[in-house]
């Protein structure tokens, strides 16, 4: 279970995030979240997941591949969550931060 | 009854009209997909929806049923091999072709009575589980590896029933995170893996004959999930343990987690 | 074509609930949520609860096998509004074989169903007869032709898939 307190951390950046659960595994979606400077598109839903997963140890998931100036391995599509298709770069944040530093991490990986 | 099926009568009164009522789907067409596909056929499912991206390759036709060396040149999709095989021998059923990843026909996967994996990655069936257990729907998985032991190359596989309610891969130990973890991390270098024909046949067999039994009851049995474990090297299928240790209902799918969820 | 898909446990709560004997009414009556869901096909329904009808929701009307009050129906058409659930009206004709609705069950769902449908439009709602071993329903909703249509497939999930209609 996520604090509701990091949530609304989250919120500060994304004002529609909430937490959800989906097969023991926490997450918390980020409607219409911001991306970077240069990504293209800039707005997407995204979903952050708080715990280990395909081999991760936490990942943020996007609605569709972001054209970003870095240039991403997408190495995870259509993953499956929540009942919608999901996208993910091959991009590793430390465990054991609040979800905002980890949505930070995570974005950090489509900055030049 | 009709003669066609007199020989399988034993499965009960009902039985050819449950069969042929049934909606299956088969997400893999490769080397154990295409097994089930012929069988499914033979025993009479009226309904079957074949889910599978890819077209036959050269590498494929050691195992793969009903391709031929002329689908390989025509790079015909396997979901149109595996309809071209059902309707040869059940001319009456319904096929359905998705030459797609499952994920982007999730709507028609729904309508199965039962869905049965035929993937070859630990992300892939986790993925197709959760997905299948919010609509209530059985899943049955297979899948068959060969690992070097000094040298000498074991097979072994597994054929494994997850039913809404008991316990799933995760309570089974088929999908922990550590094997999720090892796999990610040999992704894109792990080439084309060992399969044989035989042994994906052996597999295919019993997990038709899970569907046979879920959808006519012939054996009367009361089971909440199967997992079954074969050792290709010495022909020889024994129920996992693990079953055992499960327990009884399924701690990481809640009892509401039913229908489409709402983000 | 519509599909009603629910786990065996639930049918079992289902039986178990309605099959006990009510002081005075001739039958038990309960609601059954269900999910909705889009298929190719048509419309795919997953039960996921069954919330019984208590004792004293009942009124004494020798016409009829079960009559509940108001509050009952409030509670159904409650579960519809807030869970967003498809509504089953449910109950049981105790024989074996395929249920069908009585001339008496047509006529109450024509004054039921219209409260469900309206407060939750979007979703199909219905009645679900059981027998002891099969069963039978009919569905309504704004997506329909007004008469309802009745369930293609009925199955219940648990050892085995057990066709019910």
């Amino acid at each position: 279970m996520i604090p509701e307190a990091h949530i609304d951390e989250l919120r500060a950046l994304c004002p529609e995030a909430r937490a959800c659960t989906e097969a023991g595994i926490d997450y918390v979606f980020l409607p219409s979240l911001r991306l970077p400077a240069g990504c293209n598109p800039d707005v997407m839903d995204c979903l952050l997941c708080m715990g280990a997963r395909d081999g991760y140890e936490n990942r943020l998931f996007f609605a569709g591949v972001a054209n970003a100036p870095t240039g991403r391995n997408w190495n995870t599509q259509n993953v499956r969550i929540f009942e919608r298709n999901w996208f993910a770069y091959s991009w590793r944040v430390p465990n054991g931060l609040r979800p905002i530093e980890l949505l930070i991490g995570h974005l950090k990986g489509l900055r030049l | 009854m009709t003669d066609q099926y007199t020989r399988q009568s034993f499965l009960g009164a009902r039985s050819a009209e449950l069969l042929q009522n049934a909606t299956i789907a088969i997400v893999g067409l490769g080397g154990g997909g295409s097994h089930v596909a012929q069988q499914l056929a033979h025993v009479g499912i009226g309904r079957v929806l074949l889910f599978d991206p890819d077209s036959l390759e050269l590498s494929n036709l050691n195992r793969l049923i009903g391709g031929t060396a002329a689908d390989v040149g025509a790079r015909t999709e396997k979901v149109e091999i595996a309809r071209r095989m059902f309707v040869a021998i059940n001319p009456a059923a319904e096929v359905h072709t998705y030459a797609v990843q499952w994920q982007l026909a999730a709507e028609p996967l729904r309508e199965a009575d039962v869905v049965i994996s035929c993937l070859d990655s630990y992300a892939a069936r986790q993925d197709l589980e959760v997905s299948v257990r919010r609509f209530l729907t059985p899943l049955i998985d297979i899948g068959m590896d060969v690992h070097l032991v000094n040298e000498q190359a074991h097979m072994t596989g597994q054929v494994i029933l997850s039913v809404p309610g008991g316990p799933c891969f995760r309570c089974l130990g088929f999908l922990t995170e550590e094997n999720l973890r090892r796999e990610a991390e040999l992704y894109g270098a792990a080439g084309g893996r060992p399969q044989v024909v035989w042994s994906n046949g052996v597999l295919a067999s019993v997990a038709v004959g899970l569907v046979v039994e879920l959808l006519t009851g012939w054996q009367r049995r009361r089971f909440r999930a199967e997992y079954l474990h074969f050792d290709a090297n010495e022909h020889v299928i024994t129920r996992s343990p693990r079953l055992e240790y499960a327990p009884k209902h399924c701690t990481h799918f809640a009892a509401d987690f039913v229908g489409e969820p709402v983000l | 074509m519509i599909r009603l898909r629910m786990l065996t446990t639930l049918v079992e709560t289902i039986l178990a609930d309605l099959r006990r004997p009510h002081p005075f009414a001739y039958e038990r009556i309960g609601f059954l949520c269900c999910k909705q869901s889009s298929v190719p096909s048509g419309y795919l329904l997953l039960g996921y609860r069954y919330v019984p009808i208590e004792d004293d929701r009942y009124l004494r009307d020798k016409s009829v096998g079960a009559r509940f009050d108001a509050t009952a129906i409030r509670t159904g058409m409650q579960l519809a509004l807030t869970e967003e659930a498809s509504v089953f009206h449910v109950h049981v004709h105790e024989h074996a074989g395929v249920p069908r609705m009585s001339r008496v069950d047509t006529r109450e769902m024509q004054q039921l169903m219209p409260c469900f449908v309206n407060v939750c439009p979007e979703r199909l709602h219905g009645a679900l007869v059981m027998s002891v071993d099969r069963a039978y329903a009919h569905v309504w909703g704004t997506a329909l032709e007004t008469s309802g249509v009745d369930v293609s497939r009925i199955t219940s999930v648990g050892d085995h898939i057990k066709v019910l209609s």
